[in-house]
């Protein structure tokens, strides 16, 4: 086992104006103050993407195509 | 572990929701904030009436175990605050949710699980 390791940390002046967020989402945190530990698990499977829902456009002909 | 409180100061606070086992806290706590959310969307033009689809065991993303940090080095860890006051004037948020924490204060360890599976899957291109 090998030998511990020494952490000191000193806390300098906090003083903070507004904070304006949208949300906090998905295993997320905000804190004003002090804690032992934070530990947080977010999983999502599908990306919205996986599934197109509107018709497909036709895609013009690239223009290295027509010059062929 | 060691932890040095200070006392939070805060004007004012606007949160417009908290949802989804989100958790805003103010003040100080000893014990551990637990937050767990699942969540499960099926969106399918047919049916699977074979496979039992409808069940949060059925998918491996809800049964998957959680990752966990090993301590390699034992850590001796101190803290010290000479300045015992942290200052905040206003906290604006339109939403805590999903396993979100929105804390004010000094406290204990802090856990957040959430898990989200989301299906979207269309057999006839034709159904929206």
């Amino acid at each position: 086992m090998s030998d511990p390791m020494v952490m000191n940390v000193t806390n300098g002046p906090v003083s903070v104006g507004c904070i304006r967020l949208l949300g906090v989402s998905s295993s997320s945190a905000l804190l004003i103050g002090d804690t032992e530990s934070i530990t947080l698990y977010s999983y999502f499977d599908t990306p919205p993407e996986s599934v197109i829902v509107a018709p497909l456009a036709p895609l013009p002909i690239p223009p290295e195509e027509e010059q062929q | 572990m060691t932890i040095a409180c200070r006392s939070a100061a805060m004007l004012g606070l606007y949160v417009n929701t908290v949802s989804s086992s989100g958790v805003t806290h103010l003040g100080d706590i000893r014990g551990k904030t637990d937050m767990a959310s699942k969540a499960l969307a099926v969106q399918k033009a047919v049916p699977n009436n074979e496979d039992d689809e409808f069940r949060f065991a059925s998918y491996a993303l809800f049964y998957k175990p959680k990752l966990a940090l090993e301590e390699n080095v034992p850590v001796l860890f101190r803290s010290e605050s000479p300045w015992p006051t942290i200052q905040v004037d206003f906290v604006y948020s339109l939403g805590v949710s999903s396993s979100s924490t929105l804390r004010v204060g000094c406290g204990g360890p802090v856990e957040g699980i959430s898990r989200i599976k989301h299906i979207r899957y269309f057999n006839d291109r034709d159904t929206r």
